[in-house]
């Protein structure tokens, strides 16, 4: 090649490049800024976004009944600023369908989280008879306590390994009946409308293994009460047992030790204790009043005030 | 020396410009996110075009090399209808040295010597500064030691502390040439049949680069209007320096080639030739400036009221990349050379007073010129910045406060696409990169070529930090009036004379 023709080609180069930016700049600048040529309705339009995110991933994506994607995540970008039928649609997942508002320079989102056939159970346990079960949160995990009728069982949340941990001598109605389950640090408790079991843990006595199952409670001869919560308080040495209208402390080596807390004035009051700070929280109705309050009684600062009105009366 | 106003307006143009462009755009991007990214948008477009034109010209200029690389240049100076011979010139070789280890200059004194040329017409000099010790005792050694194989070797030492100089190339190759004037003079050689080249100390001819600047000297009537200008190859030390310090050298021989194809545009850098007649005439180098190399062309430009031009050169000279002690020191050594090349902003200066105050030379060259000037070195200091910093800066920044603009969406995939796009240059880059790569010395391992492959991965950091800023600190440097404090690049050699790491 001549030195004339590295020359023609530098030049036709540039011209070309230089055509090439004249005509792009425009034409990118207007779709950035999002406009389109709707030719429908024979004018330019400013078109907006959709970003579509979905969890699983792979998710094929129709727009009015058109397959836009055939996974997730997409943008679908220079959309006429509409109202749009959007389906996510994935094998052996339920379909989701959702309409999205499209608006002129603006950006969409839908990010879904898609729900799975359920064709067959993952695992068994491998207890028969399993009448009531309580997911307690650990601090790795969780633990789940089954009711069955040959005995109270610790299963991991894989249900593998179950653990029988105590003999239960309760009938399939009972078993049905339970309402509630507390675990503490040595002991756990269970009730039903009637009744609270308390199952010492730790010391094991029994020569079998299993931890000894005591009655804390019993309300059977009460036919107006009914028991409706059990709370560990006082560093587990009371059960604080809350029934219809009634609040008390139950020592639970000597259940005959007995304090009332507290009477409600509503059998539809709420009531938790904080373990931690030892503080009753209660939603009732003040006395005389129609509506409900939230108080507290905070039991610890009793403790300590009566300690220090007594060490300087 | 006493400033004139217009000279203090040119000074400060360029930084002010830069800044401007570099302030104003981080200004927009916070108040008016939307119209920056418009802004950034046009930018990105007219870089990617301008880079796609000068992979272009990249390309063209390889081509030409590589079918050059065959080319009997002495064969054809004799085939040539010129009024002058091979015979009749005599190359004077000027090597301006500072600290060099004698190793350097020893192996540039052997390029020449396997030079595919007559040696008796060479006529080598070493210019020296007396105010280095020891330096008269070095050269003369190298002297005594590569006599024998030239015509002649000429050793000067440049006086210190000489009024009206500052310690610069310039001042040692103005000495040095009028040494060589006296020389010529005393040996009745006429000064238009000298073709001096002005070369740093670790340049190392081509064997083909005299018979190659013979041709191009007598082929062309108008020799005495136009420098040579050959390819700088940065490859004498390759294999034994960090892979950004690579990257950017190999850039700028990229940036030569391109521009070697802008004959318009082509200046004088760094190693060149010019006729020892047009030398003399223009009063030699300036000495009291840092870019003698650049502004020796626009001497003769202005001299000759616009009638001169560079003529690029087929065949190549090969140098050292610049190289510090250790990575860090390296990083440096890189910086201050990049800042030194980016001191050639004082152009805008030296072309644009007597642009602006003297006859001669048409206007639409003169604004053509300086225009010239202005964009490659205001583009030097800002474009990557922008790329590389400014335009991320903005997508986060809009993200952040105009989350729902389509703008800023689509701004993000216009990036990518445009990243994605010059992927192609980079390749382009790694394949012609690999012409300037000399052969594997046995003591390197074959994993080097990995890191010359993925070292252009470095290109968008090494730009910013090794190119925009050295350019930004220049330019910001000259509109502040601080001088530029002298720095010879060092090179290295170990003592069997190997290159050293």
């Amino acid at each position: 090649m001549q030195d004339r023709d590295y020359l023609t080609l530098r030049r036709v180069s540039f011209w070309v490049f230089s055509l090439a930016f004249l005509i792009l700049t425009p034409v990118i600048l207007f779709y950035s800024l999002g406009y389109k040529f709707d030719t429908q309705a024979h004018k330019l339009q400013k078109t907006g976004a959709l970003t579509i995110k979905s969890s699983p991933k792979d998710v094929e994506v129709r727009m009015d009944g058109v397959r836009v994607s055939k996974s997730t995540p997409c943008t679908q970008r220079n959309l006429l600023p509409k109202t749009y039928h959007v389906v996510l649609q994935r094998e052996n997942f339920y379909s989701y369908q959702v309409k999205v508002d499209v608006r002129s320079a603006e950006v969409s989102e839908i990010d879904a989280a898609l729900i799975p056939y359920v064709r067959h159970v993952d695992q068994l346990l491998p207890v028969k008879g399993v009448f009531k079960f309580f997911i307690v949160p650990q601090m790795f995990g969780k633990k789940i306590y089954a009711f069955a009728r040959d005995g109270l069982y610790e299963v991991g949340e894989n249900l593998e390994t179950p653990q029988r941990i105590a003999a239960l001598s309760l009938d399939d109605a009972t078993l049905k009946n339970l309402s509630g389950f507390i675990e503490g640090n040595t002991q756990l408790a269970f009730w039903d409308p009637k009744h609270v079991w308390l199952v010492q843990v730790t010391p094991k006595a029994s020569p079998d293994g299993l931890a000894p199952v005591s009655v804390l409670v019993d309300y059977t001869a009460i036919p107006d009460e009914s028991l409706v919560g059990v709370f560990w308080g006082l560093k587990e040495k009371y059960a604080i047992v809350r029934s219809t209208l009634r609040i008390f402390a139950l020592d639970v080596n000597h259940p005959q030790i007995k304090f009332p807390l507290f009477t409600l004035q509503s059998p539809d009051a709420k009531v938790i204790y904080d373990s931690d700070s030892e503080t009753l929280y209660i939603d009732d109705h003040l006395p005389g009043a129609n509506d409900f309050s939230l108080f507290r009684i905070a039991l610890q600062d009793l403790i300590n005030e009566n300690d220090a009105h007594q060490k300087n009366p | 020396m006493k400033t004139t106003p217009i000279k203090r307006i040119l000074e400060i143009i360029p930084g002010l410009i830069s800044w401007s462009l570099i302030l104003g755009g981080l200004t927009l991007s916070v108040l008016d996110p939307l119209r920056a990214a418009i802004a950034v948008i046009v930018y990105l477009l007219f870089w990617v075009c301008r880079l796609f034109y000068m992979s272009v010209l990249l390309v063209l200029a390889h081509h030409k090399m590589l079918s050059h690389r065959q080319t009997d240049w002495l064969k054809l100076c004799d085939e040539i209808n010129s009024d002058k011979n091979v015979p009749d010139i005599v190359h004077a070789v000027l090597y301006a040295i500072y600290n060099e280890p004698p190793e350097v200059i020893r192996e540039s004194l052997r390029s020449i010597k396997n030079a595919h040329y007559p040696h008796d017409q060479i006529l080598v000099t070493l210019a020296g500064e007396a105010r280095r010790a020891g330096t008269k005792e070095i050269l003369a050694e190298i002297q005594k030691e590569f006599a024998p194989f030239f015509k002649e070797i000429l050793v000067t030492l440049h006086p210190d502390k000489v009024s009206g100089e500052s310690p610069c190339k310039g001042a040692n190759a103005t000495f040095a040439a009028k040494q060589i004037a006296a020389y010529l003079t005393q040996q009745r050689i006429p000064f238009s049949n000298v073709l001096l080249s002005c070369f740093d100390a670790d340049t190392c001819p081509d064997k083909n680069y005299f018979s190659c600047l013979t041709y191009h000297f007598l082929a062309n009537p108008k020799r005495h209007r136009m420098s040579f200008q050959p390819l700088p190859i940065y490859s004498n030390n390759i294999y034994s320096v960090p892979a950004f310090a690579r990257i950017i050298e190999v850039g700028s021989t990229f940036w030569q080639l391109m521009e070697s194809m802008r004959h318009e545009k082509f200046v004088t850098f760094s190693s060149h030739s010019m006729s020892f007649q047009t030398l003399v005439d223009v009063d030699y180098w300036p000495v009291d400036m840092v870019s003698d190399d650049s502004l020796i062309f626009w001497k003769c430009f202005l001299k000759f009221n616009g009638d001169y031009v560079t003529q690029s050169l087929e065949v190549p000279v090969y140098m050292d990349i610049a190289v510090g002690r250790n990575i860090l020191h390296t990083v440096a050594v890189q910086y201050k050379q990049k800042r030194r090349w980016a001191w050639g902003v004082e152009t805008f200066v030296f072309v644009g007073e007597p642009f602006l105050t003297r006859e001669g030379i048409p206007f639409s060259i003169k604004a053509r010129k300086l225009f010239q000037i202005l964009d490659s070195h205001i583009n030097w200091a800002t474009w990557s910045i922008i790329l590389s910093f400014m335009t991320p800066f903005l997508l986060m920044w809009g993200k952040a406060f105009e989350g729902d603009a389509l703008v800023f969406f689509n701004l993000t995939y216009i990036n990518s696409v445009i990243f994605n796009s010059l992927a192609f240059i980079l390749i382009l880059c790694m394949v012609i990169s690999k012409e300037f790569i000399p052969p594997r010395p046995p003591q390197v391992s074959r994993w080097i070529y990995v890191s010359f492959m993925s070292q252009w991965l470095f290109l968008p950091l090494v730009s910013a930090f090794l190119g925009s800023f050295p350019a930004l600190d220049a330019q910001t440097r000259l509109m502040f009036r601080k001088d530029l404090p002298f720095f010879p690049t060092p090179k290295q050699r170990d003592s069997e004379g190997k290159l050293s790491a």
